[in-house]
């Protein structure tokens, strides 16, 4: 009796092998990720990026391409080499040329760096510098992209929204070329990593890289915003706000609030046409995509446009005089009021972060 | 200098659009169409350029079917010089719309090429937008050409004297950039750039004697490429409705104790802490993922399977069914096919195909139930015989 059981057991394990090794079937993946570094290290976008790279398939090789000059990138390259257990390998591009992510020298760097080896994939997260660069990449392989991913079904089917958020399209690559993405991070968090690995660094060997003898294509300056906040596209608390703010001085109530609960700070893109606050702080489908864990909106009617940026995020909280506002219909919890009292009231009887 | 601008037929950005059950796309019935907000201020600032004096002539073209030449003729009307109408009876992916205006502008030789940073709801003919919200095109065409490209951009173009470089202020994730791009170059608008002029009555009206040139694809010699294909387009998972709040008291509470968002558990990572934690939050994605498709499936809403409920459940049935079998009642292990209901919905069933990862643990577990259930069934029987 004994005997007919292990005998079983072993032809239904057998079985269960084999269909272990049928699913594997699928081919070799080797993705290119175009990774953003600043002052000497990777931003979070490009870390989300390789998370993404890894439902592309079992056996993919991810490497990193950082171009930039100086120091700086090689601080990035090495801190880069350790973001993420599946990077197999960083490759560094250092020359003046890349001082500053201009479009026309990194597609040509992409497809550079393609000739010497095939990728399956390239990638980039579908920020500012993703979607400048990617397409033109894209364009000299003559391949179409597939833009704003937000779920990998496979090494060649994906999912990404379109009307504003209120569809989504599920596509498939047929071409022969490599698959070339941009993938909207905030589909795609990054968990605390726990075991740490370093990849490779290799220098690109850039002596046989030729531009345009002369590069048309000049950077000149650039107005930012250094803040101590969290970056907008990676927070987990989001505080908006809209138009009926008013003025600059009342946002500063956003950012007192923001400041208490350890959040960003964003806006509708009317309060920025408004001037009440930077372009870089516009939440919706003209400007950034956030999913933080608590999105707070005052003053915020909810046009089909800003809600687009804001879908994803787990509690939405709307404070707004007009109780037929649009952003009711969202919200998870609604409170028709002035903002201007009930801003105050909230940072009064807040409990202050751990 | 010639300035060509590309500009779209959309859906009006107004409108709110539905998905149809059929999933084949969205419901097009009686929807107003017009010029894409972002053209028309492509379009614009092309006329300033002109009027600055920079320029002698703006060519707007659009690639479509026969009703873009009533956007071409808005064109027209806000001050084009004269227009190109590509016919097209298919949707193009914007690979094939960038190489359409690359032999265009091998042809025509512009020293400037505006289009629109990124169009919303293009649906020229198929009821779902291949091209939607892309923001590719400008990019493409500028690496077709061989052309420098100033995208996102945000303010006034100002063109030096001899017409050799523009200064471009661009949007970017940090804030504002500023570029300086030798011509010809492609430059993609954002809605900031300007205010879009109104047709005027006169202008409609010597836009109908502007000429307006028909080309096809054959003229230009464009191969259509078609990479991507649409498999399906579905409604994205609906939010739970929310509850109105009367007071901030009242708010500060329900976040303290309803919302999942742990505020307060914010620099504490537990295992289960107040909302169960991340592996209850997993299992309430996997919960609405199946109530999505049943929902979709059937035709029905079913209400909201909550996360609690559905693990108290689960763990209930597995020891009720533990102790049975300890009892001897093969019932006990019947009573484990929970994993029949459970496992489609753990491991996602239906949207992982053979390459995904939990496709082989979940028939793993359908195994690991069947010889559950025949050992049992084999133990009882021999039991029964030795006694």
């Amino acid at each position: 009796m004994m005997r007919a059981i292990l005998t079983k057991k072993k032809l239904v394990l057998s079985n269960a092998h084999r269909f272990i090794s049928i699913t594997n079937l699928s081919r070799c993946i080797s993705t290119l990720i175009l990774a953003e570094h600043e002052s000497g290290s990777i931003k979070p976008q490009t870390v989300s990026t390789v998370v993404a790279a890894n439902h592309l398939g079992e056996s993919s090789s991810v490497s990193l391409l950082l171009a930039g000059s100086g120091s700086s990138l090689q601080e990035a390259a090495s801190q880069a080499a350790s973001c993420h257990p599946s990077v197999s390998e960083v490759l560094v591009a250092d020359s003046d040329r890349f001082e500053y992510p201009l479009a026309e020298p990194w597609a040509k760097l992409v497809d550079f760096v393609r000739q010497q080896r095939d990728y399956s994939h390239i990638l980039a997260s579908s920020s500012s510098f993703g979607k400048n660069i990617l397409p033109r990449v894209a364009a000299l392989l003559d391949v179409s992209p597939v833009t704003d991913v937000v779920k990998i079904l496979g090494s060649n089917e994906f999912i990404r929204p379109i009307y504003a958020g209120n569809a989504l399209c599920r596509v498939r690559y047929t071409g022969a070329g490599p698959c070339v993405l941009t993938i909207r991070t905030t589909s795609f968090p990054v968990t605390p990593i726990t075991e740490s690995k370093k990849a490779t660094i290799s220098q690109i060997d850039l002596s046989k890289f030729k531009e345009d003898a002369v590069s048309r294509s000049r950077y000149v300056g650039q107005s930012t915003q250094d803040t101590e906040r969290p970056d907008l596209g990676s927070a987990r608390v989001v505080i908006t706000g809209g138009r009926a703010l008013k003025s600059v001085e009342n946002f500063k109530m956003i950012e007192k609030l923001a400041e208490k609960l350890g959040g960003a700070v964003g806006a509708t893109r009317a309060a920025v046409d408004a001037g009440y606050v930077p372009n870089d702080l516009q939440v919706g489908q003209t400007g950034k995509i956030v999913a933080p864990e608590l999105y707070m909106a005052f003053g915020v009617s909810g046009a089909i446009q800003h809600l687009a940026g804001i879908k994803d995020s787990k509690v939405i909280v709307a404070v707004n005089k007009d109780a037929d506002a649009p952003i009711f219909q969202v919200a998870d919890y609604g409170l028709v009021g002035d903002l201007f009292e009930v801003i105050p009231e909230l940072l009064e009887k807040l409990p202050e972060k751990k | 200098m010639k300035i060509l601008v590309a500009v779209k037929r959309v859906v009006d950005y107004a409108v709110k659009i539905r998905v149809k059950p059929d999933k084949t796309g969205v419901d097009t019935q009686n929807v107003k169409m017009s010029m894409n907000p972002f053209c028309e201020i492509a379009l614009e600032e092309a006329l300033r350029i002109k009027e600055a004096g920079f320029a002698k002539e703006v060519v707007a073209v659009s690639i479509g079917p026969p009703q873009c030449v009533d956007t071409l003729r808005t064109g027209l009307a806000m001050g084009a010089d004269r227009a190109i109408h590509v016919e097209a009876n298919s949707s193009f992916l914007p690979l094939t719309i960038a190489k359409i205006l690359k032999s265009l502008a091998d042809v025509e030789n512009p020293g400037l090429i505006f289009l629109g940073k990124q169009v919303r709801l293009a649906l020229p003919f198929a009821s779902f937008a291949i091209d939607d919200d892309c923001n590719q095109t400008g990019q493409m065409v500028a690496a077709l050409l061989g052309w420098p490209q100033a995208t996102f951009a945000s303010k006034v173009v100002v063109l030096d004297k001899d017409k050799q470089f523009a200064t471009v202020d661009r949007e970017v994730d940090g804030g504002l950039e500023t570029l300086s791009v030798g011509l010809p170059a492609v430059i993609t608008t954002d809605l900031r750039l300007n205010q879009p002029r109104y047709a005027t009555l006169p202008n409609i009206m010597k836009a109908k004697s502007k000429p307006i040139k028909k080309m096809t694809l054959e003229d230009l010699k464009v191969d259509i490429k078609s990479d991507i294909e649409i498999v399906e387009v579905t409604e994205p998972p609906k939010r739970k409705s929310g509850v109105i709040v009367s007071s901030v008291d009242e708010l500060i509470d329900k976040l303290k104790n309803e919302a999942h968002a742990s505020l307060w558990n914010y620099y504490r990572f537990s295992g289960f802490g107040v909302d169960g934690g991340p592996a209850a939050k997993e299992l309430a994605l996997k919960l609405n993922l199946a109530n999505a498709n049943l929902s979709s499936r059937l035709w029905v809403t079913l209400s909201n399977i909550e996360v609690r409920q559905a693990s108290v459940t689960i763990v209930s049935l597995i020891a009720i069914g533990g102790v049975i079998f300890v009892i001897r009642k093969i019932f006990g292990a019947y009573l484990a096919v929970y994993f029949t209901i459970a496992s489609p919905i753990l491991y996602d069933i239906y949207n992982n195909g053979p390459e995904d990862r939990y496709f082989s643990p979940f028939w793993i577990e359908l195994f690991k139930l069947q010889i559950f259930r025949s050992y049992k069934a084999k133990i009882m029987q021999s039991m029964r015989m030795d006694e």
